[in-house]
């Protein structure tokens, strides 16, 4: 019914806005505005025309029926049913006012439908496993040290609240600690009474050991190796964006389904856990590689990380294997070690003060562990 | 007298429709069409919520809500934020002056955001051109709030039969339509006994008894409830029964096996079945309800309650 005079006129229901009193009424749609003859008992009794640009709708996706507002509150309104009229609507006015052409173009068949589907789930996995962590990475790279410090000094203080303390170990093996050049501060190091062989590093600068852990190392060179892995978690700050990564995970979900009461809850729970947290076998290798580094510039050798691997892989069965479990492909990154590492190129930066230094608090270290077994 | 429905006409495959789109954009857009998302949902499912042949219109748009959800993470921040850092840090002091601001800000921001949602929802919220709206007062509800809360407390619970009809009478009868204004009138002992024997009759059932108890607790509100129009009462009544709110657990529990999949029609079944229990009697003259109310536009409120997670239900409020 398209003319001159636009589409229509199409039957609808009409009201002013001030009662809900329905009226019958045409409508007509022209190119510039929408007219409207409003009947009374059955005679046209008045006709209104809306300029488009002051006409509203609520855009439901595939709607059936269809409400049009006019000017300010309070609305006139008009309500329109038929099929043919909301066609004729559509094709007149179309982008103008409905904003669902989304919805209707993925929900036209099912084979789009289940290609949105795909695209769906393409998309989650590939926030979930690639942009979370670049995100995370981003946010750890924007932390300032003197923050990540705070944080990192807070949750080992937590983490470790449980853990029996070994005053004198710690003492000795922060003293040995000191003997060495970490090219920036030296970390807190504290050693636990605890039975399985392992040690962690946090962010911030804080480095934990077990003392079955310490019971396993033979030479000072060793220990500096465990001591400079660890170190070299807390360098290429692992630990901040590992957490950060582990939160980043229930940001999504808090984000998609913006249930941030349940987002806060998680993450509350776990808090406690975040210390338990593994690292990646990338993570592993950098920390390894930066230990080789830290060995050859403290003139060491770099092959005591290859030892140390190789006498914690050989105590596998007798103590748990948590630190070695997060290690994988131990022969490999042995012989990666030993490829890698200048044997005898060290610079010694440290004076000859240093070394004894060393060895003394070295040997302390020994006679304690003796003495604790 | 004459009997009406206000009556759920959407379709499970309708819904589901428009729920896989709002989850397909919602991803996309890593969360942020979330709030367009709410406000098409809102909309759809007003569109199919019926009283004499025409539909609700909900007006709020995906904008309005998404500044709203701005307003509430920054809330968020500010409640858990040390209660947050405390347990992170395993600080004692500071969980409990954490737990401390997240209690009495809750106390402050739960009528607040009652307030703000009724609101925003309502007036936004138009049957034939005529919108509805919220009278009520933010500081009388807060008192409120204050003192129920604090009756509940030294009652052991006990008083929160009493509180919640009171709440419901302040929040209901401060609803209008128009002319048409809404009213609730509920017996604190009556709410009382039906909680107390729906517990331990649910107790000593192993839970079975719960349906009925659930049946029991929506029948009595939805029938605490009543419209006045131009002096004339029009009286609620609902008669859900125990195997249709069983048939609504189990679409429920449904949905959340297929990952949401199937919970387009969990909530249209559960709106249909809700609205259709509902029975109101009295003369209505739909032709004669005269604008009354103003137009509103803050949605903190409603973001607020969402993000909280207590649902105003995604209905006509």
């Amino acid at each position: 019914m398209s003319g001159p005079g636009g589409y229509g006129p199409f039957p609808c229901a009409y009201r002013d806005g001030k009662s809900s009193r329905t009226h019958d009424a045409e409508v007509t749609f022209r190119v510039d505005s929408v007219v409207i003859a409003i009947a009374d008992g059955g005679v046209t009794a008045e006709t209104v025309e809306w300029p488009v640009s002051e006409i509203k709708t609520t855009d439901v996706p595939l709607a059936d029926v269809i409400e049009l507002r006019f000017g300010t509150f309070p609305f006139q309104t008009i309500v329109m049913r038929s099929a043919e009229c909301i066609e004729a609507l559509r094709a007149s006015y179309g982008g103008m006012f409905f904003r669902t052409g989304m919805y209707d173009a993925v929900l036209k068949s099912r084979r789009r439908i289940a290609l949105a589907a795909c695209v769906g789930v393409f998309a989650l996995l590939l926030l979930y496993f690639v942009g979370a962590p670049a995100l995370s990475d981003a946010v750890v790279s924007l932390l300032p040290p003197s923050q990540e410090a705070f944080i990192g000094g807070g949750l080992f203080e937590g983490v470790t609240r449980d853990f029996e303390p070994s005053e004198p170990m710690t003492e000795a093996v922060s003293r040995f600690a000191e003997t060495l050049d970490f090219a920036g501060p030296t970390p807190t190091i504290r050693v636990f009474d605890e039975e399985e062989v392992n040690a962690f590093a946090v962010m911030g600068g804080y480095i934990g050991i077990y003392v079955p852990m310490l019971e396993l190392i033979e030479t000072p060179d060793e220990l500096a190796a465990l001591i400079a892995h660890e170190y070299g978690h807390i360098e290429k700050r692992h630990s901040a964006r590992l957490i950060f990564r582990a939160l980043s995970g229930y940001m999504i979900f808090s984000a998609l389904f913006g249930d941030f009461s349940g987002a806060t809850v998680t993450i509350l729970q776990n808090a406690d856990t975040l210390n338990t947290l593994r690292y990646s076998r990338k993570f592993e290798s950098e920390a390894d590689d930066f230990a080789i580094g830290f060995l050859s510039r403290n003139g060491m050798d770099g092959l005591a990380l290859a030892n140390l691997f190789d006498r914690i892989s050989e105590n596998n069965d007798k103590a748990g294997p948590e630190w070695l479990s997060s290690h994988p492909d131990l022969l490999a990154r042995i012989e990666r070690v030993e490829r890698f590492s200048p044997v005898g190129e060290g610079q010694a930066v440290l004076s000859s003060d240093a070394d004894s230094l060393r060895l003394e608090a070295f040997e302390e270290i020994r006679a304690l562990t003796d003495s604790s077994r | 007298m004459a009997k009406r429905k206000i009556s759920f006409t959407g379709s499970g495959s309708e819904y589901f429709g428009i729920w896989f789109v709002n989850c397909l954009l919602t991803i996309l857009t890593l969360g942020v069409y979330h709030a367009w998302a709410r406000a098409r949902t809102i909309n759809y499912l007003s569109s199919k919520t019926v009283l004499e042949g025409d539909s609700f219109t909900y007006h709020g748009t995906g904008k309005q809500i998404f500044i709203g959800y701005l307003k509430i993470i920054v809330i968020f921040i500010v409640l858990y934020g040390v209660y947050t850092v405390g347990v992170v840090l395993k600080s004692t002091s500071l969980i409990l002056a954490g737990a401390g601001i997240l209690f009495v800000g809750l106390m402050f921001f739960i009528p607040l955001a009652i307030h703000g949602a009724m609101r925003f929802r309502l007036a936004r919220t138009s049957w034939r051109g005529i919108h509805m709206g919220y009278r009520g007062s933010k500081t009388a509800l807060f008192w409120m709030y204050l003192k129920g809360t604090f009756l509940t407390i030294i009652t052991l619970g006990i008083y929160a039969s009493w509180f919640e009809m009171k709440l419901n009478a302040y929040v209901y009868g401060n609803v209008r339509l128009g002319s048409v204004k809404l009213g609730f009138e509920g017996d604190g002992l009556e709410y009382f006994l039906i909680k107390l024997k729906g517990t331990l009759l649910s107790m000593i059932t192993l839970g079975i008894y719960g349906f009925w108890y659930m049946r029991n607790l929506y029948n009595y509100t939805y029938s605490c409830m009543y419209a006045e129009q131009d002096g004339r009462r029009l009286q609620f009544s609902a008669s859900l029964t125990a195997g249709q709110y069983f048939k609504m657990v189990l679409f429920e529990l449904f949905g959340l096996i297929t990952l949401g999949f199937a919970s387009p029609w969990a909530i249209s079944y559960s709106m249909k079945t809700m609205l259709d229990a509902i029975e109101i009697e009295g003369e209505f003259d739909p032709e004669a309800v005269i604008q009354t109310e103003e137009d509103y536009s803050d949605s903190s409120g409603e973001g607020f309650l969402d993000a909280l997670d207590i649902d105003i239900g995604d209905g006509i409020w």
